[in-house]
């Protein structure tokens, strides 16, 4: 008998944002799926006892029934803008425009040229260096940093940093030029519906769409020398078979780095903020999944209670944490001599920004009231290799004052919003 | 499934699937390189850009029908609005918002102009190829589709 080979590779995740439920859409994102994803239909059934006068369970039924998938990543940063806008809810997005909007101006924007002439300035007067997408989603898409100011008065000439080969590409005169776009994304009561689809070994396996999906949990993470890392727990309603695969179309960024990063833990970017070997921040949305009605799928999904919960493994460098969890030392100091048990807690506090190479494309995670629930005590061991110290936090609003948990920051070349 | 020109309109490179090909631009030749840029025209599934439509049984017992793809309603439906559709079951799949068809004949453009209509959201193409004798297209739009050469998907 031949066996049909479907290697276990062969499969794409593709998601779309959907107008409203019921409303599905082609898949536009196409995340690079890694090992850990999957996906299952989970049904409730029951036993069904009935009497007569055998021992025999009579029959079972169907109760309920419901699509849950997980996909792990590495979110370029366009996509991740996409999850981020899934995780933290409908309208979380609020976009700043990019502060450079220009183009360029002359025939002298060649490949290899260390200077670049713009038509305008504006968004380049002030002192520093600016980092710009030259012709963005054409085949001369380039990024490179800038000196401003520029000289002239128009058009405008700035010395191009990076590369330190100059341009890339040449680039004709009326080019477009821009600056990031921000994208600040804080959580919201509730969430947008999306459509999922699901290839496992294409048309001679299974294709499987699946509509009306909200994300219930997702984990950022990191770890020394490795990428950051997306795993997303989803939840959907309804899903349908298809006999044709999407054509699979992969955004042409690139995934951020944990050696990108910078932390700024508790208000200090020096002591722990410069030991911590891995991370991760969770986020629930805990979603509602009781609303069943006279079908046997849900007939909505809706966000429950949020919780954002920070753990991070630290090379113990000082009692700082320890004091300031469990004997109200105040945050970056060590407890002194008769420190002991106490009532306040001091909160911390992080920011964590990691910046491509490029300088473009960022991704900041601003937690603004950490409270910590553990601090690990280093233990000793005879291994001879570095303590380390485990902390656990939880994202609270301080009674309010807070308007977010999380606010997420991404910058990219998206010029719209999520 | 027939494959039609279409046009990507998105803002960011994308490069296509590796094992997804071989890829045709909207003329119907081989493209050479896997990005695809702003601009760029491509042959795609008919679904991906005019979206389709199935109905399902609420109850779960009878088979879910594919009516086909744009939207489509059946005859003893036409006239519900889009609530008492979704009642009976209608779904309408919207396509790729980040791509256009490209309408052949269509001034401007190597086959065409691109449509006026993006098959986005609740805009749906009105026009089908329906899989049921028994259906009726509720508006149609003069898209003439070409048929391209057999191109095998990702999967």
């Amino acid at each position: 008998m031949a066996i049909i080979p479907l290697r276990a590779d062969n499969a794409y995740v593709a998601s779309g944002k959907q107008s409203s439920q019921g409303s599905p859409v082609a898949p536009t994102v196409f995340p690079r799926w890694m090992d850990g994803t999957t996906i299952q239909i989970d049904l409730t059934a029951e036993d069904v006892w009935e009497g007569d006068s055998s021992r025999r369970l009579s029959q079972f039924i169907k109760n309920k029934q419901e699509v849950k998938f997980k996909i792990t990543h590495t979110p370029r940063p366009v996509l991740l803008g996409f999850i981020e806008q899934a995780a933290q809810g409908s309208g979380s997005d609020s976009v700043t425009a990019a502060s450079v909007a220009t183009t360029t101006s002359g025939s002298s924007n060649t490949a290899g040229a260390t200077s670049l002439t713009l038509t305008a300035n504006t968004g380049l007067t002030g002192t520093g260096t600016a980092y710009l997408m030259l012709e963005p989603g054409t085949a001369n898409e380039e990024v490179v940093a800038v000196t401003t100011p520029g000289t002239g008065t128009g058009p405008y000439v700035y010395t191009v940093t990076t590369p330190s080969t100059g341009l890339k590409f040449t680039h004709a005169a009326s080019s477009t030029v821009r600056s990031s776009t921000s994208h600040a994304l804080t959580d919201q009561s509730d969430g947008n519906y999306f459509t999922w689809e699901f290839s496992l070994g294409g048309t001679s396996g299974l294709i499987l769409r699946v509509t009306d999906c909200k994300l219930d949990q997702v984990k950022v993470s990191g770890k020394a020398g490795s990428l950051l890392m997306y795993e997303e727990d989803w939840v959907g309603i309804t899903s349908v078979v298809r006999t044709t695969a999407s054509t699979v179309t992969l955004e042409a960024h690139n995934p951020f780095l944990y050696t990108q990063g910078v932390w700024t833990l508790n208000g200090a970017t020096t002591g722990d903020a410069l030991a911590v070997e891995s991370f991760d921040i969770t986020r629930k949305n805990n979603l509602d999944t009781t609303i069943q009605t006279e079908q046997l799928i849900y007939a909505a999904l809706i966000f429950g209670n949020l919780n954002v919960d920070v753990a991070a493994n630290v090379v113990f460098q000082n009692s700082a944490l320890i004091g300031q969890t469990y004997f109200g030392t105040a945050a970056g100091s060590t407890p002194g001599a008769g420190a002991t048990d106490a009532q306040a807690i001091i909160p911390g506090s992080l920011t964590l920004v990691f910046t491509q190479a490029d300088g473009f494309h960022s991704v900041t995670y601003t937690l603004t009231t950490l409270q910590y629930s553990k601090i690990g005590f280093p233990t000793p061991k005879k291994d001879g290799k570095h303590f380390v110290q485990a902390l656990s936090a939880s994202s609270v609003s301080n009674q309010g004052v807070n308007s977010y948990l999380l606010q997420t920051t991404v910058t990219n070349s998206q010029t719209t919003s999520y | 499934m027939a494959k039609i020109p279409a046009r990507y309109i998105g803002e960011h490179t994308l490069k296509l699937g590796s094992y997804g090909g071989p890829y045709y631009d909207g003329e119907g030749n081989l493209r050479d390189s896997l990005l695809l840029h702003t601009g760029d025209t491509l042959m795609m599934e008919e679904h991906e850009i005019r979206g389709d439509t199935y109905l399902f049984d609420p109850r779960g017992e009878a088979p879910t029908q594919f009516l086909g793809t744009g939207r489509v309603v059946k005859p003893e439906h036409a006239g519900l609005r889009d609530a008492e559709l979704a009642q009976v079951g209608y779904q309408f799949c919207a396509g790729r918002p980040d791509f256009q068809e490209i309408v052949p004949g269509a001034p401007g453009s190597p086959r065409g102009g691109v449509s006026a209509y993006v098959a986005q959201n609740t805009a749906f193409v009105e026009n089908a190829a329906p899989a049921l004798s028994d259906v009726q297209i509720e508006a149609s739009a003069p898209v003439d589709v070409q048929e391209s050469e057999e191109q095998s998907s990702e999967a």
